[in-house]
This record gives structure tokens, sequence and C-alpha cells, in this order.
């Protein structure tokens, strides 16, 4: 592994790509061929799970993806294989060539405009660690979690330990100049444990993802807290129907505030699916709400300096004291909208949402009867007409102060229209990197929420 | 439904079109299968279970959204293969999308390493592989009968239609996809068995809207273990549209769900992904053999309502989940799992069969060559009972019907699950009311199967939707149900 896998793949990708690149403009000119993008993936895992402090079972392996997209003026045909064989590649392309005049025209989404695409100084955003440690030491890590997990007084058994690691490289260019080689690490460590009493069992777990292995968490810690969440699900009961306040940790405020990006997510506003349609510049939350995304967070989780598309990834503010700046838009995305492309074509990346002015506790201080949520298990949520409906569990609020009164299996219904006004934040945003969290959250306080339970 | 089960056969004589694809995979590998099964079996000689797996899948797609095509992939494959070696509970698995003589010398190396430890015990061996018949489905790719230009002809004749039939349309979706997966497994005993799977499928999404601009989406899912030629067969997905357009027109005048308890009767067909959810992932043999299900331990128990039998089958002539032999190799077949409300079998892997002392299933199943297998669903249903739909429906005084289900969750330690109902009606006084949205149903899977009052004559399996996602591996599914009525089910809704 480390550097020498990485050399060993621009060795044989470069090449590769420069002569599929040649296939499409000599081979493709007779079928008007006039553009081509090609990606080149390589990926590497080696994941373990740890039973009994023993390896119960190892999975290692590494696959390739070519995925070469075709352009005939503003017809565009894709296919994606996972070899390097250049001789297989080549006839499918031909294939594909010969049939890309029956496809439809779609102008919006052709390859970035040739003087647009980013080719300047990238800055290194540290996503590839080169200490890469051992076998032994991923398995030690893994039987410290299991160990830490079990010795946490009601924790039954672990339904899995496991632990990750993940070596990724890629190449993307295309005739319009753009050229792109990332190379990436990421680990990633969960445990689900059972907990028991008389009641019967609760599951729950904690995990940790990175890309470099100094910056999980310490294995003796999650595996505590995955015990001890599933322990803190013991007993747990239905609240009774009615309106509460509802406050919702780090975990759940991230799950929530996901749901803003289903709201502005670029596909749902050509589709004319989300009530955020036609909102950019008016207030849509609560004011202390402000939510940044920033995709040059060195190690960062989801950081990138340049989009799949060729255009300059920045920090974008995408709510700003509760008013609306931009959808999260794609390229084709933000031409079939008229705006202008905002380095995003896979995505948010690093996002944020500012933290406010009180402590947790402040925040809960005045809640005589509240709900404190500690997770949601699906549910749906619909951002055509703003229905939030999702399964919750945590603990009861009362006279100011979280309980440990467990509850679980009722609903929170609402309408995140309303929702969204109705939020007050905490101070504690966790920090990125140094979190699990690719969308970190402070404990965030909604008012007047409908629970469905007893 | 009447449920046929083919005729076994044991040894169906291979067909040439299985030569050309052993010789499409073997082609420059410098392997025979003659070598890789002596490489396979040597391989496996210390391993109480394991096999090799070579998977090659070929896909191509096709989405038209708001008048355009947003998505045209035609090509596209993803291929490789896996050694997996299993000693008790212990499993070292290595996989390469590269498959030739050295790759594979090397994943048998590999995936060794985990065995290091010595053993004295002789390596206990369950043999009985093979497949149950070769007829569940055409074992061909479903996509060459048509070509692009017809693909796309088809696609937008469809959505012409759709915008034919109502001028309050604002948008289509159609999303159409398919795969041919071919499998060649061989077995520790040196079995080496062929399949192809054909899976296609059409979605369609119809959005629309009223006076007031409020919208709202009907989708319809078409597809199976079929031809493509099937899959755009007129009257299915005119019919499929009819549906799709009918369910977004009722959510448009919808009310919200009432939240609370109440008697709960669900329709037949794809409602039974509750009892997927609730019932099926907990009777999945690693749950039970960590004894972390609410199952574990309670075979030979009364776990519910005697009206209550709960089959999973792999067998079933052209259905979602059915296979020819699982991801491992073990012919599919029918478990009965719970008989008259009596626990009777747990579904198994070879591993957990293994450790449990239990038979394997045929529940052995994987996403890709990337994973390894486990104990997973194949067609889950619910056996019909005697009740006519229409009594059931009759027999509620206030209550909520179940017209279309989406997805949900089941967390299988505590039993407690969520599922989300699209579209919904009141019953009162015996009778469908006014449709109702936005309905969960939340409860555990123990405490439905015990409150289940009555169960339909009506059994459907649903044919085109269900994809079930597990460990993160997602795996083809059925499953299938008559009219139940459940009572006092927990109903989480959105009415103020």
């Amino acid at each position: 592994m480390s550097d020498k896998q990485k050399q060993e793949f621009l060795r044989q990708a470069r090449p590769l790509a420069k002569s599929l690149m040649h296939h499409a403009k000599t081979a493709g000119a007779k079928y008007g061929i006039t553009d081509v993008k090609i990606a080149i993936h390589a990926n590497t895992e080696r994941d373990t799970e740890i039973e009994r402090g023993a390896v119960a079972k190892s999975v290692g392996g590494t696959t390739h993806s070519v995925s070469i997209t075709l352009y005939a003026g503003n017809r565009k045909l894709s296919f994606t294989k996972n070899t390097l064989g250049e001789t297989a590649l080549k006839n499918a392309m031909t294939e594909n060539m010969k049939a890309i005049h029956l496809v439809p025209e779609t102008p919006d989404a052709r390859l970035l405009e040739k003087e647009k695409v980013y080719t300047g100084p990238q800055p290194n955003l540290n996503l590839y660690d080169i200490t890469q440690p051992d076998n032994d030491k991923l398995i030690s890590y893994a039987r410290e979690v299991e160990a830490a997990a079990l010795e946490v007084p009601g924790a039954k058994a672990v339904r899995s330990v496991s632990i990750s690691k993940n070596e990724s490289h890629s190449l993307i260019a295309a005739t319009n100049g753009l050229r792109l080689e990332n190379s990436k690490t990421l680990y990633q460590a969960g445990a689900t444990v059972v907990a028991e009493d008389e009641n019967g069992m609760q599951i729950d777990g904690e995990y940790s993802v990175a890309r470099h292995f100094c910056d999980m968490a310490a294995p003796k810690t999650l595996g505590r807290k995955a015990a001890l969440n599933a322990v803190a699900k013991l007993g747990a009961d239905l609240p009774d129907t009615g309106e509460y306040s509802i406050v919702l940790d780090h975990d759940a405020a991230q799950s929530f505030f996901n749901s803003v990006f289903q709201a502005i997510d670029g596909t749902a506003v050509h589709r004319d699916a989300t009530f955020l349609k036609g909102k950019i510049g008016q207030r849509v939350m609560s004011a202390e709400v402000t939510i940044t995304d920033n995709p040059l967070l060195r190690k960062g989780v989801s950081s990138q300096s340049v989009d799949s598309a060729g255009v300059k990834s920045e920090e974008i503010t995408f709510i700003e004291n509760g008013i609306l700046k931009h959808f999260n838009a794609s390229l084709t995305e933000s031409r079939k909208l008229g705006l202008e492309p905002i380095g995003r074509e896979n995505g948010r990346t690093n996002s944020r949402v500012k933290p406010g002015i009180e402590t947790p506790d402040e925040l809960i201080s005045d809640i005589k009867d509240g709900i404190y949520i500690q997770g949601f298990n699906g549910g749906k949520v619909d951002v055509n007409n703003g229905t939030y409906s999702r399964q919750a569990y945590g603990k009861r609020i009362r006279n100011g102060k979280i309980t440990d009164e467990a509850v679980d299996g009722f609903v929170v219904s609402g309408n995140l229209k309303e929702m969204f006004m109705n939020i007050s934040l905490a101070d504690d945003t966790p920090p990125q990197p140094g979190s699990k969290y690719s969308l970190a959250a402070p404990t965030t306080r909604i008012d007047k929420v409908m629970i469905a339970g007893r | 439904m009447a449920i046929e089960k083919p005729s076994a056969k044991e040894n169906p004589a291979p067909k040439s079109q299985d030569f050309d694809l052993l010789k499409k995979i073997y082609d420059g590998s410098g392997l025979t299968p003659e070598t890789a099964k002596q490489l396979v079996t040597d391989g496996l000689k210390d391993a109480d279970y394991g096999e090799f797996y070579y998977e090659v899948t070929e896909r191509e797609s096709l989405t038209k959204d708001k008048g355009e095509y947003t998505n045209i992939s035609l090509g596209s494959s993803d291929a490789g293969f896996g050694f997996r070696v299993g000693r008790e509970g212990r499993v070292g698995y290595a996989y390469s999308d590269t498959f030739n003589e050295s790759a594979l010398k090397d994943a048998i190396t590999q995936a060794q390493t985990v065995l290091e430890d010595e053993h004295t015990a002789a390596p206990q061996k369950k043999g009985g592989y093979g497949r149950t018949t070769d007829a569940l489905y055409a074992a061909k790719n479903p996509m060459q009968s048509m070509d692009v230009a017809e693909k796309i002809a088809k696609l937008d004749e469809i959505e012409a239609h759709i915008k034919s039939l109502d001028p309050n349309v604002t948008n289509v979706t159609l999303g159409y996809r398919a795969t041919s997966k071919t499998v060649h497994i061989i077995t520790e005993d040196g079995t080496a068995l062929l399949d192809t799977r054909p899976n296609v499928s059409l979605a369609i999404q119809i959005q629309v809207e009223d006076e007031n601009g409020n919208r709202e989406t009907g989708m319809h899912l078409l597809g199976g273990p079929i031809d493509v030629k099937e899959l755009f067969d007129d009257a299915a997905w005119k019919d499929g549209a009819r549906q799709a357009l009918e369910q977004a027109k009722t959510l448009l005048i919808a009310e919200d769900a009432p939240a609370g308890k109440m008697e709960v009767v669900l329709n037949q067909g794809w409602p039974a992904v509750l009892l997927h959810e609730a019932i099926g992932h907990g009777l999945e043999g690693d749950f039970n053999r960590r004894g972390i299900s609410v199952y574990s331990g309670k075979l030979g128990q009364k776990v519910a309502a005697d009206s209550v039998t709960v089959a999973d089958q792999g067998d079933l002539p052209g259905e979602r989940g059915s296979l020819h032999f699982d991801d491992e190799g073990t012919p599919t077949q029918e478990n009965i799992l719970i008989e008259n409300g009596i626990l009777k079998a747990y579904m198994q892997d070879r591993q957990n069969a293994l450790l449990m002392g239990d038979k394997p299933t045929g529940n052995g199943r994987r996403e890709t060559f990337r994973d390894t297998p486990m104990p997973r669903m194949t067609n889950t249903y619910f056996k019909p009972g005697a009740h006519d739909p229409e009594d059931i429906i009759k027999s509620v005084k206030d209550g909520l019907y179940i017209k279309d289900m989406g997805g949900g969750q089941v967390d299988i330690t505590s039993g407690k699950f969520n599922m989300n109902a699209t579209l919904g009606y009141r019953i009162r006084d015996g009778k469908l009311c006014e449709p109702v949205k936005g309905a969960t149903l939340v409860g555990d899977g123990l405490t439905v199967i015990q409150s289940i009052k009555m169960v339909g004559n009506d059994l459907t399996l649903e044919k085109s939707a269900g994809m079930c996602g597990k460990n993160g591996q997602s795996v083809i599914v059925g499953c299938g149900q008559p009219t139940v009525r459940v009572s006092n089910m927990t109903v989480g809704g959105t009415k103020k």
C-alpha cells in the first residue's frame, strides 16, 4: 500500500486515459463524436470483523472502474466497466459511438465550457494518509472497541465490531481540458451492541470515520459509547401523544438538517418537487440558522478543491440567518435553473450549522415537559409538501432537565415549513474534522412538534 | 393464488448457452473449469464451508424526466470473483476484478490467512449443493430483444400516453433499468453451477397539481425476472400508469392521517413489506445464532396468532426473489418459518446452519462478488386464510385501510419497526371512506403477528418492487400476503 499503489495506479491510468481519448477522437470522427469524458477509479479495501477478541471475518480486494461518457453535439451516452482492459473498453466505446445518433438531444448535459474549467493550482487537502497502519494495528483497534463495549454494565453481546481501511485513486480527464488526479484514504469503524434487562433487549451503536487513522475516535471511547447508547434504550416506553418541544442531539440534528439539503436539491427544484422552489433570498428558517459548506477543509471526509465537472469548489453559505442563498445544484441542474454552477457536482461537502449562543443546558432549561431525541429510524420526509414523519427514540425532558426515562417507538410528525421556523440552536457544533459528522449541527431545539405515541 | 412447484430436475442437461458462457468466463484466464475446480477444492480442504464465486453483471438504464433523457447508459458491466473459506465462525474472503490463475491463487492464499491457527477436528462439511430446477425464470440476458431506439420510442410513447390522460399532470419521470447477472459457483465438493439471473424494471412517477398549486406524486413499478419485451407490454404499462395517476390524484384530496391506536387492514400484495421488515428479518439465522433477535430461542413456541403461517420460498416460478440456487450453491426451497402460529424454522446460510446445527435453507445471498453471503430472504409471504377480503373490511367499525405501502425499517433486536403508508383510507362502519396520507405504522413484529385477527383468501405476491438492504448489501426480494386485519396498531399521523 501507500504511495507505491498511487504511483502504480497513475502509471496505468494516465496512458489508458490518453489512449481512450485518442480512440474517441479518431474512431469517433465518423460517428460525430465531439467530446469525451473518462473517469478511472481504483479501490482497495480491507474490512475486518472481530468477535470475542478474534478475527471473525476478513474481507479484502481491489476493484477498478472506468466510466466513459461520449458526446456528439448535444447527445450524450455513457457506460461503466470494471476493467482496465483497453481492448474491452475501446470495443464498448465503439458500440456506443454507433448508437449515439439514436439518443435524443440534451443540451444542458454537455461538458462544462472549456474556459470555465478550473486548471489553476489546487491546495493540498491532505486526504491521503501516508502513515497507513498495518493490519495488526487495525485488528487491535477493533479488539479494544469490543472489549470496551462489553465492559459496560448491561451490555449483553455485540452484533458486530468492524474496522475497514479503504484506499482509492482516481483520474478524470475530458476533452474540455478537465484533468483531476486524486488519492484518498478512508477509515471506518463501527460497533453495534445489544443490551438486555428484564424487559428485553435493545440495540444501538456508534461509528467513527476519518481520512487519517490518527483522526479516528479512540477505540475505548467508541466501544463504550456504542454500549452506552444501547443501554440507554433499555426500558424504553412510548410517550403520550401530544405536542412537545423536542431537542435533537448531534446525531439526530445531523439527520434533521439533512432534510434542508433534500429541500434545496437541484433535481427537486428542477422537478418542482420542493416547497423551497423559488425561495432564494427569502426567510425559510429561524433567523439564527446559518448553514455553510466548506469543501476545502483539510482532512475533511467530503473535501475537494475542484468538483468532477471541473468547477472550482469554494465555501458556500446555503442558509444565512434563515435566508435561503443557494440551491445545491449540479452543473446540468444549474443550467436548467439558469444559475451559475457552484462546484457541487457530487452534492454537498463538509456542511456545518453555525453554533447558537446558549449552552445546551440553557437551551433546554425552560422546557417543562419535552423529548430529547437521540436518533431517528427511517420514516418519511417529503420535501414536496414538507411532510416530516419519522420514528425516533431518546429521553424525556422534565422541568428543564434530560431525565433517564427512555422513550422509543414514537413518531415525530410535523411539517418542515413550520419546523424550520421553530428552531433554536445551542453553541456546541462538533468540530470538523475531529468528529464523525459530514454535516455537523449543534444541539437543536424545535418547538410545537406533534408526537404520536401512546 | 395457487402456488405450483415446478418438478425438480437434479441435473438438467447442460445447454449450449452454458458452454458459451463458461468459455467467456474462462477465456484468457489461463484456467479451465477443471483446473479451477482443482484449485478451489484443494483450497477448501480444511474448510467447513466456502466456495469460489464468479459473477458478471451487464446493465443498462434510461431515465426520462420532464421530457428529457437525463441518463442513458448502455453496455455497462461489472465482473469479478471471490474466494471464501470458512471454519466455524471465522471467514476469510478475498476478491478481485481480474480473473486468472495467479489472481485465484492469490485470493486462496489471502482468504486462508484467517484460518492460520491450527485445527485438530476434521472439517464439518454439509454437502447438499445443486439446483432446484432450471425453470423458475428464463436464464438469459433480458435486454437484447429490443434495441435502444425501440426502448426510447417506448418510453416516449408511455410519457405521451400519461400526459394525454390528464391535463393536471405536471411531470412524468420514467426510469428503466435492466440487469443480467451470470453467476458461476464452484463448491467445496467440486459441484460447478452456472445461472443467469435477469431483472428488468420500469418505474413510473407522475406528478399532478391541483388548482391551488398543491402537488403530489404517484408511483408504480413494473418488472421482475422477465424479458424487456414483456416489461413493455402495452396492457401492463397502461395499467401501471393508470394506477400511478390514480394514486397521485387521490393523494391530492387525501387528508392527513389520524394518530393513535386503531384497527388496521392491510391490502394484499406489497403491504407484506411489513411482514418482511417486522418478522422476516428477525427469522434470519445470523441474528438468532447470536441470540439477538426477538425470536431467538423460541423455536417450537407459539409466537403468532393461530391463523398465521409464514413461508419464505425461493423456488417459486417467475417471482422476484426466486433463484435456481443461492449464492453459496444451495438449492432454494420452501421454508415454513411459522406454522399456525408456531415458530418452526430460521432462514440459514452455510455458516449459521453449521453453527446452529441446522440445515442450509437456500437463503445464503450476497449483493456482488465483493461481498460475503449471509442469510437473506427470497420471497416471503403469509399463507392465505379463509376470509373474503370484503368481509374483512366489513368487520371493522372504525379503522384504517392501508392500500399502498412505502418502505420501512426494523430493529431486529427489539423487534420495533416503522413503515410508511403511502395511501390509506379510513374505514367507518365497515366501509372505505376518505383517503388519508402520511400515516406511519409503528410497533413491534411479535405484537403484530399476535394481533392478526383475520387473514384473507386473496394471497398475491408483489411482482415488481422489493429491494432489501442489510449490512450494506442490497438484494432483490419478493413478498406477498392476502388482505390482513391487525388489531390495535399504533399509527403515527400528521393530523392535528
